[in-house]
Order: C-alpha cells, then sequence, then structure tokens
C-alpha cells in the first residue's frame, strides 16, 4: 500500500464520518492549545499564590456587560476545611490581551488598593499552592501530547533497524533477535515500565528528564512492531527487484535501507497512529505514580497525582479534570485511527 | 519455554543491580538499627557478592524450587506470591467473565443491526470505554466511594482488600456475596476497559460470518434467523475472539496493575510496584517470572480453546 | 502519620510494649465490663510475630498485645513504670539494676513466668550474635555485655559493663519469653521462630491478649489472657474487652475508607484526612480527639559531606560544600521559610511550631526555653550578606567567587505532603535568589544515596516519633553515626560543634541521673537549634478518631490511642 493512495482513502472516509472528522478537529485544538500554552494560559505554570490553596473555579460575574470575578478569600471552618468567600465589593473584568496574554486578569486592576493582596481567576480551580490549573493543564499538555508522537517515533526506529535485519538477513541473525524480541514481549508491560524506570534515576535537568522518559516508553513498544517488520521485509526478500539488485552487486544493507525498508512505511504510518494513546497513557501512569515529570514541570498524569488520595480527590474534585483531557485525547486518537484503519481496509468490520 | 524465562530473568536482574538502592535502606534509615545488624544481613543474603555470582545463585536456588526470602515482607517470596496472585487471578477471572457476558451479545447483536442506530450507540459508547485509561477510571470511581454515605448506590460497595473484617462470621454464601462485593468496583474498572475491544470484534467476525455463502445458504433452506445465528454463525465467528482472549488475558495483567494500586486490591499489580520500589531483589524477580508465566499461558490457553472449537487447528 | 517515613520502625522497643498505665476504672461515671470487641487496622501486616527480631511497626502492632516486658513507658510522662516486674533499684554505681517480679506470674498458656524465662530471654536470645536484634548493640560498650542472672526465682539482677542512662528505657521493654517453649530454638533458629505461620496457640507471651487466629493479608484475632497479672480497683479482672480484630489494609486510603464505612473503630487521623472524616464524627458516632504536635519531625538537611570516593573525587563540589558547611547559609535557609503556609496549606492549619529535634509533646526531655523558628526575610539576607553572598541584577544569588548558588532538592515520592513542602520551599528560597531543582525519588534510592553514594545536594525527609529516650536518636547525633544524616560515618568530629554533640551524647548517657542527663539534651537542642544541620519545618497535629461507644481511651501523644487497651471497655 503507498502512501498516497493511503492519504486519498483516508481522506475519502473522512468525509463520509462526523466522528471521524470530530476527533481530528479535536486533536487539532488540542495540540494548537499546548503549542499555544505559554500565550493562551492566563498564567505560568509555577505562577503560585499561596492565599488562594486549592480555590475553587471562579464564578464568572456578568457586571456591566463583560465578565467579572470578585476576589476570594479563605478561612479554615472548624473541620479545617478551607472555605472562600467573594469580596463583592470588587469585581475584576477578565480582559482579552492583558499582560501579553491572550486573556486573563489585568494585574494591576488585579490587586487591592485596601490590603495589596492581589485577586486571580482560576477557571478550573486551583491547586494546593494556588496554581492555576487551567494553565498548568495547557503547559501539561505540551508533554504529554507530544511524549506519544516521540516515543513512537523512537519505537518505530528501533522495530525499523531489528526487524529490517532480522528478516533480510534471515539466519542466525534473525533467530537471535527474534529471541530478543519474543524476550521483551514476555514481561508484562507494567512490570517492565517498573523496571526500567528503576533504573533512570530522574534528577537531572528536566529535558532529560523528559528524555528519558521518551526512551522508557520506546523500550517497550518496539519488540511487536519489530516483529511485524521482520515479516513484511521477509516477504519483500524474495521480490524480483530485490533480487536483482543484489545479483547486481549492491550491498545489502543498502538495498534493504533503500527498497525493502521503504516498502514498510504506509503500515508504518497507520500502526504508529494507532499506539501514540497507548504512550500517552503510559506516561501518564508513569507520572500519576511520581515516577515520570517532576514539579514544577507537569503533565496530565503528573497533575493527576495530586488526586490520588480520598481525601483531595473528595475536596478539591476539580484535580480530576486532566483526566478528561487524558480521555478527550485518547478518544480522538482512537477515532481518528479508526477512521485510518477504515480507509486502510474498506472492509475491516464493516 | 524455560530458555525464554531465563532471558527474561536475565533482564529483569541486570535492571535491577542498575538501579540505585538496596532491599536493606529501610533498616539503614533506622537511627535504632546497629550498623552490625545490617552487615551480618547482608552477608546473610550475599548482598555483599558480585553481580553475576548472586544471580547464579539466585538462579541456582530457583532450579531447586526455592524462589527465595522477601525483605519486604520477611517471609519466603512464593508464600507472598501465592496470596498476591490469587487475589489478581479472582480480579482477572471475574472482569474476563464479565467483560465476555456483555461483550460477545452486545457485538452479536449490533452486528444484526448494522448501521441502525442502536449500532451506532453502542459503537459511539464502546469507544468511549476503549479511551478511558483505567487509571483515571479508578479514580472516578474512587471519587464516588469517596462521597459515601451521601451516594446511595457506589457506596455501599467497599474499596480495598479482599474481604470485610466479619468475613469469618458469615456463612458460605455471605462469603461469596462479600468477595463479590469487594470484586466490584475493581472488577468494573477492567470490565469497562476490556468491553470495547471485545464488543468491536464480535461484531466484526459475526458480520463477517453472516455474509458467508454457507450462511446465505442455510437461511435460503429457510432455517430461522435464531438458528442460523447461534448454530452455525456463532461457532466461526468465536474463532477471533479466543484468539484475543489469550492477549486479554496478559493486558489485563498490567491494565489490572493500575485499578489495582489505586483501588487497593492486594494483587500482583500492587506488588510489582512495592516489590521494584522497595528493591526487593528475589520478590521483583518472582513477580517478573511470574508475570511472563501468566502470560505464555494465556496464550497456550487460547491455543487450546481454538483447537477445541475448530478442529482444523492442530496444537503444535 | 504512617507514610513512608525515614524510620519506618522509630520504636522498635516502645511500640512493643505499648499496653496498660495503672489508672482505676473508668473516670466516665459509668462502671466499666466485660465483653465486646474493638475493630483495629494495620498496614500491610506481620512480617513475624516474633517479638525479639522484628524491627518493623507492622509486626509490632501485632505482636504488642501478645507480649511484655519488665517494664513499661508510662504514656503521660514518658517515663519507665513497672510491668511485669514490680519494682526494681539501683545501685549507687549505677550500674547494677535490680528486678523484683510480680508474684505468681504466668505465661498466657497457664505455664510460671520466673527468672529463669527472664535470663533466658536476655542471654540465649538477645544477646546472641546469631539472632537480629538490635538490642545486643545497644547496650554493647567496648565488647562487653551486661551480665543477667537471677538471684531467686522472683529476681533478677543486671550488671551493666559502665553507666548506662537510659537502660530502662532502651532495656525494661524488651518481652520476655518463655524457656520452656524456646528452650531448644536458640540461636539462628530462633530467627524463624514464631514467624507468621506459627499456629497461634503456640506464641507464648505474657501480654494482656492472646492471638487466637491469623489470617495472613487480612486479620489476626484476639481474645484475654486469662493469666494476664493485672485486675481493675474493683478486683475485677481485665483485660475488659472479648475480642481485638486487627485487620490488615493495604494503605492508608483502603483504612479511610474503611473507617468511614464503619468497619474499623479506631484510626490515626492525618492532617490530610481530617477534613474529610470531621464532619462525619455525629454520623459515625465517633470522635477525634487532637492530642497536640505530633513526635515526627520533618526537615531539609545539605549535604555537609567532606570526604572523596575511591578516585579522590570529593562527594560534594567543593564549591556548594562551601556553601552548605556555612552556618549562615544554613541559617539564611532556615530564615527564608515559611513554616506558617507549610502548616496551612500541607496539613490544613493542623500543625505546631518547631524549635529543635525534640517535639513539645515530648514533655520532659524537650528544651522549651529555644525560640521557636520563624521567617524573617530580612536575617536571611543580612546572613547571606555576611557570608559574602550578593543578589546580582538578574536576581540571582551568586557567592564571594561569582558562582550562581543553586542545587538539587530530592524527596521521596511516596509521600505527597513532602513533595508540596519541598515546592514551597523551592518558592520561599527563590525570593533569596536560590535557585533550587526539585527531584523525587523512591525512599530506597533515595535511601542508599544518603548512605552509600553520597550524591546529593538537599534532602527532605522525615523521621518518625523519637522513641522514648532521646539516647535512641543518639546514632543521629554522634559524628560517627551512620544516620548523622548530613555528614555520616566520620572518623573524627569534621567542626567543632560535632564534636560537642558527640561529647553531650556522650553526657547524656554516662549518668544515670535524670536531671543531668536532662541537661545535656537540652545543651543538644540548643546546639542543633544554632547549628541547623537540619532545618526543621513543624510538626503535623497528633489526632486519633475513636467511636464514641468505648469506654476509658485515654489516648497520648507518646503512647499512642490505645496504650491501655487492657482497660478499655465497651459503654452500655
Amino acid at each position: 500500500m503507498s502512501g498516497t493512495a493511503t492519504t486519498s482513502r483516508f481522506a475519502l472516509a473522512l468525509r463520509g464520518s462526523l466522528l471521524a472528522r470530530l476527533s481530528l478537529g479535536t486533536l487539532a485544538f488540542l495540540y494548537l492549545a499546548a503549542i499555544l500554552a505559554g500565550w493562551i494560559a492566563p498564567y505560568g505554570y509555577d505562577d503560585e499564590s499561596r492565599a488562594h490553596s486549592w480555590a475553587p473555579p471562579s464564578q464568572l460575574r456578568w457586571i456591566q456587560g463583560r465578565p467579572c470575578v470578585h476576589p476570594v478569600s479563605f478561612s479554615f471552618d472548624e473541620s479545617a476545611r478551607r472555605v472562600y468567600v467573594e469580596d463583592t465589593s470588587r469585581a475584576i473584568p477578565v480582559r482579552l490581551f492583558v499582560n501579553g496574554r491572550l486573556f486573563g486578569l489585568d494585574s494591576l486592576e488585579a490587586i487591592s488598593p485596601q490590603d495589596g493582596s492581589s485577586a486571580r481567576l482560576y477557571l478550573l480551580g486551583a491547586d494546593a499552592r494556588g496554581r492555576d490549573l487551567l494553565s498548568r493543564l495547557l503547559y501539561g499538555g505540551r508533554i504529554s501530547l507530544s511524549i506519544g508522537v516521540v516515543g513512537v517515533s523512537i519505537s518505530t526506529f528501533i522495530a525499523l533497524v531489528v526487524g529490517g535485519l532480522a528478516g533480510f538477513f534471515g539466519g542466525w541473525v534473525d533467530r537471535s533477535l527474534m529471541r530478543v524480541c519474543e524476550i521483551f514481549m514476555l514481561i508484562p508491560s507494567f512490570y517492565l515500565l517498573m523496571l526500567l524506570r528503576a533504573t533512570l534515576p530522574l534528577d537531572w535537568d528536566s529535558r532529560v528528564v523528559y528524555l528519558s522518559i521518551v526512551l522508557i516508553l520506546s523500550l517497550i513498544g518496539w519488540a511487536g512492531l519489530a516483529r511485524v517488520i521482520r515479516g513484511l521485509v521477509q516477504s519483500l526478500r524474495s521480490a524480483d527487484y530485490i533480487v536483482a539488485a543484489r545479483a547486481l552487486g549492491v550491498h545489502p544493507l543498502v538495498v534493504l535501507r533503500r527498497h525493502a525498508l521503504p516498502q514498510t512505511f504506509g503500515f508504518l504510518a497507520i500502526q504508529a497512529t494507532l499506539s501514540i494513546p497507548g504512550y500517552i497513557i503510559a506516561e501518564s501512569g508513569l507520572s500519576l505514580l511520581g515516577l515520570g515529570i517532576q514539579d514544577p514541570q507537569t503533565s496530565w498524569g503528573n497533575l493527576l497525582q495530586e488526586s490520588m488520595s480520598i481525601a483531595e480527590i473528595h475536596l478539591h474534585p476539580w484535580s480530576l479534570i486532566p483526566g478528561l483531557a487524558l480521555f478527550l485525547a485518547v478518544l480522538s486518537y482512537n477515532l481518528a485511527g479508526d477512521a485510518l484503519r477504515d480507509a486502510l481496509d474498506p472492509r475491516g468490520g464493516r | 519455554m524455560i530458555p525464554m524465562l531465563i532471558g527474561v530473568s536475565l533482564i529483569a536482574f541486570a535492571l535491577l543491580s542498575l538501579s540505585p538502592g538496596d532491599p536493606l535502606a529501610a533498616q539503614r534509615g533506622n537511627p535504632q538499627v546497629p550498623d552490625e545488624l545490617i552487615r551480618r544481613i547482608e552477608a546473610q543474603y550475599g548482598f555483599d557478592r558480585p553481580v553475576p555470582e548472586q544471580y547464579l545463585r539466585w538462579l541456582g536456588r530457583v532450579v531447586q524450587g526455592d524462589l527465595g526470602y522477601s525483605f519486604k515482607f520477611k517471609r519466603p517470596v512464593a508464600q507472598v506470591i501465592r496470596e498476591r496472585l490469587g487475589a489478581t487471578l479472582l480480579l482477572a477471572l471475574f472482569s474476563t467473565f464479565l467483560t465476555w457476558l456483555i461483550a460477545v451479545p452486545l457485538g452479536v447483536w449490533s452486528a444484526l443491526r448494522r448501521s441502525q442506530w442502536p449500532d451506532k450507540t453502542v459503537s459511539v459508547l464502546s469507544f468511549v470505554g476503549m479511551s478511558l485509561p483505567s487509571f483515571f477510571l479508578a479514580l472516578l470511581l474512587l471519587y464516588a466511594a469517596s462521597m459515601l454515605p451521601s451516594l446511595p448506590l457506589v457506596g455501599k460497595f467497599p474499596i480495598g482488600g479482599l474481604v470485610s473484617p466479619g468475613y469469618d462470621r458469615l456463612d458460605t454464601l455471605g462469603r461469596i456475596l462479600d468477595i463479590l462485593k469487594h470484586l466490584l468496583l475493581p472488577g468494573l474498572v477492567l470490565t469497562i476497559g476490556g468491553l470495547a475491544g471485545l464488543q468491536r470484534i464480535a461484531r466484526g467476525s459475526t458480520l463477517e460470518t453472516l455474509s458467508q455463502p454457507y450462511i446465505l445458504a442455510a437461511r435460503a433452506r429457510g432455517l430461522s434467523d435464531r438458528r442460523v445465528l447461534w448454530g452455525h454463525a456463532f461457532r466461526n465467528a468465536a474463532n477471533p475472539l479466543i484468539t484475543l482472549l489469550g492477549f486479554e488475558f496478559s493486558a489485563l495483567l498490567s491494565g489490572a496493575a493500575f485499578t489495582e494500586i489505586i483501588t487497593s486490591w492486594p494483587g500482583m499489580g500492587l506488588l510489582a510496584l512495592e516489590a521494584v520500589r522497595s528493591k526487593d531483589q528475589f520478590l521483583v524477580l518472582a513477580t517478573v517470572l511470574m508475570g511472563s508465566l501468566l502470560l505464555m499461558l494465556g496464550n497456550l490457553l487460547s491455543d487450546l480453546l481454538h483447537a477445541w472449537n475448530d478442529p482444523r487447528v492442530k496444537v503444535s | 502519620m504512617r507514610k513512608p517515613t525515614l524510620a519506618l520502625a522509630a520504636t522498635i522497643f516502645v511500640s512493643s510494649c505499648q499496653t496498660a498505665h495503672d489508672g482505676g476504672p473508668s473516670q466516665e461515671g459509668r462502671s466499666p465490663r466485660h465483653g465486646g470487641t474493638i475493630v483495629l487496622s494495620s498496614w500491610g501486616g506481620p512480617k513475624t510475630f516474633n517479638p525479639i527480631v522484628s524491627n518493623e511497626s507492622s509486626s509490632t502492632e501485632f505482636s504488642q498485645y501478645i507480649f511484655a516486658g519488665l517494664t513499661d513507658i508510662d504514656a503521660r510522662t514518658g517515663q519507665p513504670k513497672p510491668q511485669l516486674a514490680e519494682s526494681w533499684t539501683t545501685d549507687s554505681s549505677g550500674k547494677v539494676y535490680t528486678f523484683k517480679l510480680r508474684p505468681g506470674l504466668s505465661f498466657n498458656d497457664g505455664s510460671p513466668l520466673r527468672a529463669s524465662d527472664v535470663v533466658f530471654t536476655w542471654n540465649k536470645l538477645a544477646f546472641d550474635t546469631a539472632v537480629e536484634c538490635a538490642m545486643r548493640d545497644i547496650l554493647m560498650v567496648d565488647g562487653k555485655l551486661p551480665q543477667v542472672k537471677a538471684l531467686d526465682s522472683l529476681t533478677v539482677e543486671f550488671r551493666l559493663p559502665t553507666v548506662f542512662g537510659p537502660f530502662l528505657a532502651a532495656a525494661g521493654g524488651l518481652p520476655i519469653l518463655s524457656e520452656r517453649r524456646l528452650g531448644n530454638k536458640t540461636g539462628i533458629d530462633f530467627n524463624s521462630v514464631y514467624g507468621i505461620t506459627t499456629p497461634p496457640d503456640s506464641l507464648i507471651g505474657a501480654g494482656p491478649f492472646r492471638l487466637v487466629r491469623y489470617e495472613p493479608g487480612s486479620r489476626g484475632i484476639y481474645v484475654p489472657n486469662p493469666h494476664w497479672y493485672k485486675k481493675d480497683s474493683a478486683g475485677n479482672s481485665l483485660p475488659y474487652l472479648d475480642t481485638i480484630l486487627l485487620t490488615i489494609v493495604q494503605d492508608q486510603k483502603a483504612e479511610v475508607l474503611k473507617f468511614k464505612a464503619g468497619e474499623i473503630d479506631v484510626m490515626a487521623v492525618t492532617p490530610q484526612d481530617f477534613p474529610v472524616i470531621k464532619p462525619l464524627e455525629a454520623e459515625g458516632n465517633f470522635s477525634i480527639r487532637k492530642l497536640g504536635p505530633s513526635l515526627s519531625q520533618v526537615f531539609l538537611f545539605f549535604n555537609q559531606n567532606q570526604g572523596k570516593d575511591k578516585k579522590g573525587k570529593p562527594f560534594v563540589d567543593p564549591v556548594k560544600l562551601s556553601w552548605f558547611t556555612d552556618v549562615r547559609f544554613r541559617r539564611a535557609v532556615s530564615w527564608a521559610i515559611d513554616r506558617r503556609n507549610i502548616r496551612d496549606i500541607v496539613w490544613n492549619g493542623l500543625g505546631g511550631d518547631v524549635n529543635g529535634p525534640f517535639s513539645p509533646s515530648s514533655k520532659y526531655w524537650w528544651n522549651s526555653n529555644l525560640p521557636f523558628f520563624r521567617k524573617d526575610i530580612d536575617s536571611a539576607n543580612a546572613a547571606l550578606a555576611a557570608a559574602g553572598f550578593t543578589k546580582g541584577a538578574d536576581g540571582k544569588l551568586r557567592d564571594a567567587k561569582g558562582n550562581q548558588v543553586k542545587f538539587t532538592l530530592l524527596t521521596n515520592t511516596e509521600n505527597q505532603m513532602r513533595i508540596d513542602m519541598a515546592g514551597l520551599i523551592r518558592k520561599d528560597l527563590e525570593a533569596l535568589g536560590i535557585e533550587v531543582m526539585f527531584v523525587q525519588v523512591e525512599f530506597n534510592a533515595l535511601v542508599s544515596r544518603l548512605d552509600a553514594s553520597f550524591d546529593w545536594d538537599a534532602t527532605l525527609l522525615g523521621l518518625s516519633g523519637g522513641g522514648s529516650d532521646p539516647h535512641f536518636g543518639a546514632n543521629v547525633w554522634i559524628s560517627s553515626g551512620r544516620t548523622h544524616m548530613w555528614f555520616p560515618k566520620q572518623k573524627k568530629p569534621a567542626t567543632a560543634w560535632e564534636a560537642t554533640l558527640d561529647s553531650l551524647v556522650i553526657a547524656g548517657v554516662t549518668t544515670a541521673d535524670t536531671a543531668t542527663r536532662k541537661k545535656a539534651y537540652d545543651s543538644l537542642q540548643s546546639v542543633v537549634h544554632h547549628q541547623q544541620p537540619y532545618i526543621y519545618l513543624g510538626h503535623p497535629e497528633t489526632m486519633y478518631a475513636i467511636r464514641n461507644r468505648f469506654g476509658n481511651v485515654q489516648p497520648t501523644v507518646l503512647g499512642g490511642a490505645l496504650h491501655n487497651i487492657d482497660e478499655i471497655y465497651v459503654l452500655r
């Protein structure tokens, strides 16, 4: 199956399915929001306000024809719960294009003339240190959404090398490489995840942490793919033009790289799209257990880490929202992947 | 099979010895545990030997059926595994059963109502189920449980552990009900996750089978739809499902881990996390080996079922 | 606070003998009666029932009801009080202790408990090199152990090689085991004796309850020991309760849910869970008792290790080491931290101030003359300026040689509380221009870095309760100690103040006079307060939720909720 044929069939399938279009739209929206996080998010990802610890989502009021928020402050009740009250004497308008960001409270208007405290806009509520969940969600999307794509690319690359070599050369190369693949496939992925994670310390630069998590995820996904590629390459090996090229004395690796592997690309593209949600979920799971992205950097799984205790989940249910974002991204990928699969095999399933 | 398991253990051992930390950290960090005691324990369990030697010593013992000693649990590893394995298998079987019970009829039903609104609704719902990460679903249920006692239904079902404190004062029926009650929430999480894929495959293979010439012929002979479906079509449609069963089982082992951790179900996934975290060497190795073994058995099981369902398939 | 803390089993011996105090019947106006069940919970389950070799709280929680020692610790005062021994005397040298057993004592199988059993427990079990018992190493001085011998069937004499101040607190609680039952199980075999597969009726101890059933991974069931020596003031036998059900829960989450569902009767409440549990008091028929700041400590500390690895490379970058060993730097960090914020944000406002290594709840030993630590950003900046640090136009702090001040802060990933604290501290230090990189690692990996590779800058950790005697923390203060975490296992003290700490620890242990000991520990707290090798962050509140249907429950910070379990009864 050549790439262009797939693309045009995919376009056809898209036209037919409302769901597929919706899902692609959602994905585009999510990625765009993540890329533009620095501009869309009303606050930075580590911009805290301790006076607003666990502030609930702000109530938007319509005052003088524009949305406004009242400043809030809390006190502990006898159960040590934070009770937030609005100061209705002041209303701060939510403005567009303010402080160099898309929207938010004007940083000067937000300051109280009486005590100098600063009001905040929390559309989705705040975390323990009064950081805006919406902003952290947007910044977290950068990591959660990119890690799948990068991870898939790396594991596809590993799979191409291993599967390509095994399928092309056959014999003991094939046998030994395939044994290694099988051994990796035999370890349940969660256990392998735990083991790999234990070997990579996380106290490097945040970029290194990101890469090491990508690497862990890639090391889990490559084996199955390598086996499929090996099968494809094996069947191609006997194709006339490959036999001819080898007979002409072209180096086997050149034949492999120039002629055999490119034949598998169409299939790979689809396979990769279908496996991205798995990577996104794996990263979130790792961060959820505190083994992934580290504070103050954030990812959706890392944001969910706060809601791992009954108390937090009960008192601050908005900390579950990052799970919804995760769900939305995975759902969109699954629906888009399904449309892609239909495009590849119009008979399949329908 | 054996060489594969040795390969698995080799990888696990290598990764483990590359990672920092050791099983005695709890003792080392405790001001009241004297140095001398720690040195004695180290020597006793061979943690002061070179890594390859440690591996060979361990392998030698495993061959003799001794899985070693768990430092975290202070018991033979085999005992710990046996307890947790039971809980995981119970959870896996329960949710597999529930999944099949719901998914297969649902799949067949939506195949029969192909492209009508029930089919479309089920299809969308199954995508939703498929896309809910197990840990998020578990957290949602945890949230529901935390609303207890204000929430009437979900709140009645306990989270955490296998049985209630009053378990042994119950009669047999009561005990079964008690376990089922505890199984429900974690089981539900896994079922919802597994439902979607299975339903889609059941639907697909039913459609495939219904378009076969012999089914058309049977219908032409005047057999009722119901008999055609259950007598002929279903048996053939079951083949891909059986293949799935093997995979399903292994996916459950991994998927169950997060569910176990969040709902505090005392199974293998939670054990693996605890073992790796405390670097409980022998326990980690045993959990990984046991996981691999279960995976192999899952595949074997699906091969056998294949052979039983379809005489053309021979078990090799 | 039972999340994994540094010392998972802070009170090895003390927690194994949290039993009765000599109170009369209930002061609540209702007369106690026999009968009823209490359901308790424990995390993770026991690893052994053997009270001599167990060194983690999950095991001692199970064995504490079955066994008893010569003396016990008073849950209110923290001082030793009689248990199996009805009295004891010390000679003028302070080296000879003579214990008088209560007459007519029996183990729970009815066999008599004599002085010979005490001698057996000490000489054949605790002092055996093959037995994994920490007591031996605690009491050994210059390779010499106390000599234990029976003077008659009710009198035991301990002859110590030197004066050992905390002897009663350390040794009195060691559970006495039966020679008749274990006489042939000594040596290396003893380590596996009383494992969790032991039939419950062969666990022979002299505690208030005995185990009748243990379901691995699920629970233990206890009934009263009919031979328990104690009676109430009306002469009725104790304990009052018919049954203790000790349920195993996986973790705090499961415990909270089970308590809310009414399946558990008593639970320690963390500041995190308090807001969720408090509103249910009336409906669940329980009350939460706030007892005061806990004994547990949480602190930040810097790596002051001056050692080098095998290749001659220093463990700590010399630039960083010069900051970390400068007391002005440590004080500045301490002044910059807003402990009020930590209390309000991390502990929901439920916590107490801190002035040093001991908690106000440790009563007698706490040095009340030291001021509590407070945020003071001006003092912090002044201290930094005095030490040659300057803040540049870019807002970053640099030392006198122009190096930017930044370091990595580690904590363990299992503890969300510490993760939140680390976040607050990181921001607080940003105000000084210090750049902190925060990293969470597993507890295990963290300890091996503190203990073996010494590859770290700053760490945030906690120690759970300090035990009944300040000497139990000696390993933390003495410069050669393994848990002298800022620079462990020193050949000789690296600084003058560490030498002072060494001498104060020795002063605290080489006299039996309590007032002299108190003076030494007061000075120790003062040195730590001023030098700040550990920068203390506060004490969370100790709280227990207890169902109202129980009478005579008198929880204390020192003794926990159930130190007088044999006197607790079910109200009519």
